[in-house]
């Protein structure tokens, strides 16, 4: 395919055939979270998987899709930039995918867990809430 | 420029949420290859650590490393210049120049003598230190005055990190590494024609966290320098069931096959490149389909060409293998015509020929 | 500065790449056109059979082995056999190595894949490990054998050792393993002219020979 032909984007049908390419990793990731969330069950350990890490193809990224699913739960947080916190078909698996103010992705992962960190509030933040909502009593209350 | 604020004082007072800073650390782990488990250790180095100043010096270089460093998406340059490091001396990036210019570098060596840290792209050229000058400071007097009082030098890119282009055959500068010139200091090699730009990010990231990183024989951090392209490269199964391409755009190379016959270095270079990938984990030269030149490693330019296979011998061997056609074919008329004459003489002389003879090796 | 790996790559797929080239291109013409120039004595009887025939035939038929000596001599013939088929698919139909040949004379063939190259290669190094036992075990072997005997089956044996560790990383840095594997065949090419690594190309000629004798006698051959 050159720059001259029409149709220089990839067409549907290439991409199906790129969605078999695969490197074999997505198996035994998903076995690691399977066994992680045996452990959150019996033990109460959050565990967390970078999937930057790993060496990933179309493949192996719709298996992943194909066998975790999309869930109940859809979190878009704004926080310097986009992230997007999804909880899997399978509850207690979640993804996070994290986004920068251009809009590229940061980092992904896959985290085993009850509840995200990054969904909780920070207590600092709580703290610096507080002051906020004070000053803005105060204001209410001036203005009275 | 002195007693700059700690990062948690610069969070609150430009409105940045807690949990927009572990975002931060969670990406930024990510990035320096370290596990999701680090993500508190980042954040308490992070908060803590007071920002060291950074001076960059630009040599003999293309500014291919500043362009790359500028696209990182993560941790974003302007993150680290804002928020983690003060980059006190940028030819590209500061907006000073000439006089004003130096006076900031000199300034900020003064200031934090001993404790800043020094970032070099580009080759030293040794041969007429006046091939690249600085405000009328030549090259390696700027590297050996400012060397003198950093914690740390960061050679970023081949150029820095072993001569690079410029230390191509024949090398008509005489341009050499920073750690040819320097012996004295912790040197982090960071190479690549131009390096990932989030590895060039995550090692000065993890320098400011933690310290210097693990690093190999060749002085590269093992997070990023630890793997060869071949061991992570996703057109791996189709080498190991020997489908190559053969030339450029053929079947193969449409089919994304290996690209081992096209002169692909990857066996033999060690790089981020097949997991980090470049345009923020986009793609990387071989999934665009061309080979990989072996850019991380040292005279990669000398290695044989970029499009001759690893396998096939570097030099101009076919006209060696027909002179010595012709000249064994000359020898060996002249050996068998001697030994001819030898053996008319032994006839005429009626010599003999014993068991013990056929032993002897002539 | 330099990876001292790389330039020793560098080194053994130049410089002495190219000596080793020269001396076993030079060596194997120049003993080839000895031995023809030479030749031999004409005979001049009239043949019994028909000699040209007869030679060019036993130049194929010797590659199977007369009745009853694989029984008289196992090792000798299925370990002969194991270690010349494996080496030759291990070098042949490797990738990298056709890259060579497409590069030196423009001619590509189909590869294997790597799981018949590396049992190949692992066939052929059990094959000459048996040899060399063969040789020492025996007592009319081992006084047979000379230096130029243990020097041919060491040759022979590094580049495939040094290959298989090479390309699946078995141990030390692997630009370095790849260097000592070029080293290895380079030290094969060396050592061909000189020693009885010769019988790749003269065994036409001495297979040639036999059968034209026995045909000018009228026997078989």
């Amino acid at each position: 395919m050159d720059c001259n032909s029409p149709n220089t984007k990839k067409t549907s049908d290439i991409d199906d055939v790129l969605s078999f390419v695969s490197t074999g990793n997505a198996i035994p990731l998903l076995h690691e979270i399977k066994h992680a969330l045996g452990q959150l069950l019996e033990n109460n350990v959050t565990s967390t998987i970078d999937l930057g890490a790993i060496p990933f193809a179309p493949g192996d990224e719709r298996l992943l899709d194909d066998v975790l699913g999309i869930g109940e739960v859809h979190a878009a947080l704004a926080v310097m930039g986009e992230s997007h916190v999804r909880e899997t078909a399978v509850p207690g698996v979640w993804r996070i995918d994290h986004f920068d103010e251009d809009g590229e992705i940061q980092s992904r992962f896959i985290e085993i867990t009850f509840m995200p960190d990054i969904l909780k509030t920070q207590r600092t933040d709580a703290e610096t809430g507080l002051e906020t909502l004070s000053q803005r009593l105060n204001a209410l209350d001036d203005n009275r | 420029m002195a007693n700059k604020p700690m990062l948690s004082e610069l969070m609150k007072t430009h409105g940045i949420s807690r949990r927009a800073f572990i975002k931060y650390c969670t990406s930024l782990a990510s990035v320096m290859a370290l596990s999701p488990a680090m993500v508190p250790r980042i954040a308490e180095a992070l908060e803590n650590a007071p920002r060291p100043s950074v001076i960059w010096l630009s040599f003999q270089e293309c500014t291919g490393c500043t362009e790359a460093i500028t696209r990182s998406h993560a941790p974003t340059i302007e993150d680290l210049i804002f928020n983690a490091i003060s980059l006190d001396y940028h030819h590209t990036l500061q907006a000073a120049s000439g006089h004003a210019a130096e006076a900031a570098r000199e300034h900020a060596m003064k200031e934090h003598y001993g404790k800043y840290v020094v970032v070099v792209d580009g080759s030293i050229p040794i041969k007429d230190p006046g091939y690249s000058c600085i405000a009328g400071i030549s090259n390696l007097d700027m590297l050996k005055e400012t060397a003198a009082g950093a914690a740390a030098i960061v050679s970023v890119g081949t150029c820095a990190a072993y001569g690079g282009v410029g230390h191509a055959d024949p090398n008509p500068t005489g341009a050499v590494a920073v750690s040819e010139i320097i012996k004295d200091k912790p040197i982090i090699n960071v190479p690549g024609c131009p390096p990932i730009p989030v590895v060039m990010t995550g090692v000065l990231a993890h320098f400011l966290t933690f310290g210097i990183p693990e690093l190999d024989e060749l002085g590269r951090p093992k997070a990023f320098f630890g793997e060869s392209i071949h061991d992570r490269c996703y057109r791996r199964p189709f080498y190991d069931k020997g489908m190559f391409a053969e030339s450029f755009d053929d079947e193969g190379a449409r089919g994304g096959w290996c690209l081992y016959k096209l002169g692909c270095k990857g066996p033999t270079t060690k790089s981020a490149c097949a997991t980090v990938k470049w345009n923020n984990g986009v793609s990387f030269p071989i999934e665009a389909g061309h080979p990989c030149l072996g850019c991380t490693e040292p005279d990669f330019w000398d290695n044989g060409g970029f499009y001759k296979p690893l396998s096939v011998p570097a030099g101009d061997y076919r006209k060696l293998g027909l002179a010595a056609v012709a000249g064994g074919a000359a020898a060996g008329v002249a050996g068998a015509l001697l030994a001819k004459a030898g053996k008319a003489k032994a006839a005429k002389a009626h010599e003999t020929v014993d068991a013990h003879d056929l032993e002897k090796s002539s | 500065m330099n990876n001292p790996a790389f330039d020793l790559l560098m080194w053994a797929r130049g410089p002495a790449f190219d000596i080793a080239l020269i001396v076993f291109i030079g060596g194997i013409v120049l003993r080839v056109v000895e031995i023809i120039i030479l030749g031999r004595k004409k005979d001049m009887a009239p043949p019994k059979g028909n000699p040209v025939a007869q030679g060019i035939r036993t130049i194929f038929s010797r590659s199977a082995p007369r009745e009853g000596l694989v029984k008289f001599a196992p090792i000798t013939y299925v370990g002969g056999y194991i270690f010349h088929l494996g080496f030759f698919i291990a070098f042949f139909f490797f990738a990298p190595h056709i890259a060579l040949f497409t590069d030196a004379f423009g001619v590509s063939w189909p590869a294997a894949g790597r799981v018949i190259i590396e049992s190949a290669t692992a066939l052929a190094v059990l094959a000459l490990i048996a040899l060399t036992y063969s040789r020492f075990t025996d007592p009319v072997r081992k006084a047979l054998t000379t230096f130029d005997d243990y020097v041919v089956l060491l040759l022979s044996a590094l580049p495939l050792i040094t290959g298989y560790v090479a390309v699946n990383k078995l141990f030390g840095d692997p630009t370095m393993m790849m260097a000592i594997h070029i080293l290895s065949v380079n030290a094969l090419l060396i050592a061909f002219p000189f020693t009885k690594l010769m019988h790749a190309v003269t065994f036409v000629m001495a297979r040639y020979y036999n059968g034209t004798i026995q045909g000018r006698k009228g026997a078989e051959s």
